[in-house]
């Protein structure tokens, strides 16, 4: 009987844990950027001109949905759009830091971070700084649009 | 965590198997439920990014990246559009490309968004649509987390059994130490997957086939991925470690290719649409490639190699109308 209840336990802990661990994002409710800099877009595609910025761990209102874009509202009131893969549904507040979740390990800054790749870089000489110029080159939304019309994309696509 | 837990069951009606234990065996029960949760979590997109710096970082102490290149920026106009049309358009670092001074054919893409690709490779390309068809493929095996996937599975478990429930900065310095030794880990395995193992030929397959959709999508000709396996093929040098032993063969891949086309009936895009790509392929990679050696001879903080120096970061000439360093 223990072993069964201890077993149930487990189980039930598990159940529960995912109930807690909803992260999926709903119009009405509010979502986390989770990427390093993120633009806000006017339309919903990744090529138009931004309408303004967000940082990772920003909370925004969700107004509304098309496809894999979100309509969001920021804390300074920019409303525009902003793809799926940006967001996480899981937004980070005292006393959720200790959860499980993966999305809240990464909002939190647990896991593999800036600390673990200090003490693994240590005592090697790898080209980090290589790898910062790498990351470094960046292409303009409003240059992608430019390179997309002159280069007659988009119009046989099936987007 | 272990009293909000078992308020929650009582509140849930499992008060009964909370009675048939005790305490301490409660705790027990919490203890082995928060191990298999650490040791099944998914890994998050900043651990991704962390474990791509670190697989590029190792890939590129042997090789020479060509930042100067004025097709640079074009590759990273092209892999942008590439990346804006798969199924993961924005990734916690974003999408970089990046051309290494190695004439063998080979492309290495790290989790999270950063590809690595060799010049013999991108020469191969005739025209715009194959060299976004090579980026695409690459941007296909990020997409869909294979460098992540290839991973021995016992290597996280490690590492989230290390991390338990705390931030590394919460972590003593041995704690921080062996998570990192975990790092590197996960880090040689993915390194040693691109590198020398491959993916499998699953994999690859998968790869393939989202590359075609994300050509279609931007209005690319989905058929020039075909076209340059189908030359890798014709190539008499097509043996030897790297690429080769990397891939399956390439006319088994542009069998999957031609099927996957047919099979969601992509189409092609007009002929002017592909002859204002040649012509701009022929004006901004052809041509670039003709100054690559007079960018090198002006040197901006390299070495004689090609190399940035040692410390030196954002000193390269990467800024063109279009592409700009941040």
């Amino acid at each position: 009987m223990r072993g069964s209840a201890f077993l149930a336990a487990v189980l039930a802990l598990a159940t529960l844990s995912s109930f807690a661990e909803d992260t999926d994002i709903e119009v009405g409710g509010n979502a986390t950027v989770m990427i390093r800099e993120q633009h806000i877009f006017p339309t919903p595609v990744f090529y138009a001109q931004p309408v303004g910025e967000l940082a990772f761990g920003s909370v925004v209102d969700i107004l509304d949905q098309d496809g894999d874009w979100y309509s969001v509202r920021t804390a300074s009131g920019t409303t525009g759009w902003v793809h799926t893969t940006s967001l996480t549904g899981a937004v980070l507040s005292e006393g959720s830091q200790g959860t499980d979740d993966s999305d809240m390990i990464m909002l939190a800054g647990r896991g593999f971070n800036s600390d673990v790749e200090s003490s693994y870089a240590s005592g090697k000489n790898l080209p980090w700084n290589e790898v910062d110029a790498i990351e470094a080159i960046t292409v303009d939304p409003s240059a992608i649009q430019t390179f997309l019309t002159e280069g007659l994309l988009l119009e046989g696509g099936t987007q | 965590m272990t009293a909000l837990l078992l308020i929650s069951m009582v509140a849930f009606g499992l008060g009964d198997i909370t009675d048939a234990l005790e305490s301490d065996e409660l705790e027990s029960a919490v203890t082995v439920y928060q191990a298999f949760d650490d040791a099944n979590r998914e890994i998050t997109a900043t651990e991704e990014y962390y474990i791509g710096r670190a697989v590029a970082a190792n890939i590129l102490s042997t090789a020479t990246p060509m930042f100067d290149w004025d097709a640079v920026s074009y590759v990273n106009e092209i892999g942008a559009v590439a990346a804006g049309f798969s199924p993961m358009p924005f990734t916690y670092g974003g999408w970089h490309f990046m051309i290494l001074d190695d004439s063998a054919i080979n492309a290495l893409s790290c989790p999270g968004g950063i590809v690595l690709l060799n010049k013999g490779l991108c020469d191969l390309a005739q025209n715009e649509d194959e060299l976004a068809a090579i980026l695409a493929h690459e941007v296909a095996h990020i997409a869909l987390q294979h460098g992540i996937q290839s991973v021995e599975k016992a290597k996280l478990t490690s590492a989230w059994t290390t991390l338990g429930h705390e931030g590394a900065q919460h972590l003593g310095s041995s704690e921080v130490q062996e998570l990192s030794e975990n790092y590197g880990d996960v880090v040689d395995d993915i390194t040693m997957n691109l590198v020398t193992r491959g993916y499998s030929r699953e994999s690859e397959q998968q790869a393939d086939s989202l590359a075609v959709h994300i050509l279609a999508r931007a209005g690319y000709d989905p058929a020039a991925l075909a076209s340059i396996l189908t030359r890798m093929s014709q190539l008499t040098h097509a043996s030897g470690p790297g690429f080769w032993q990397t891939h399956p063969a390439p006319l088994d891949r542009v069998a999957w290719v031609n099927a996957e086309i047919q099979a969601s009936s992509l189409a092609s895009p007009s002929a002017d649409a592909v002859a204002a790509r040649a012509a701009r392929f022929t004006e901004r990679y052809t041509n670039a490639g003709t100054t690559q050696t007079e960018t090198q001879e002006r040197g901006t903080g390299r070495s004689d190699s090609g190399r940035i120096s040692s410390g030196s970061t954002g000193t390269g000439s990467t800024d063109t109308s279009s592409g700009s360093r941040r």
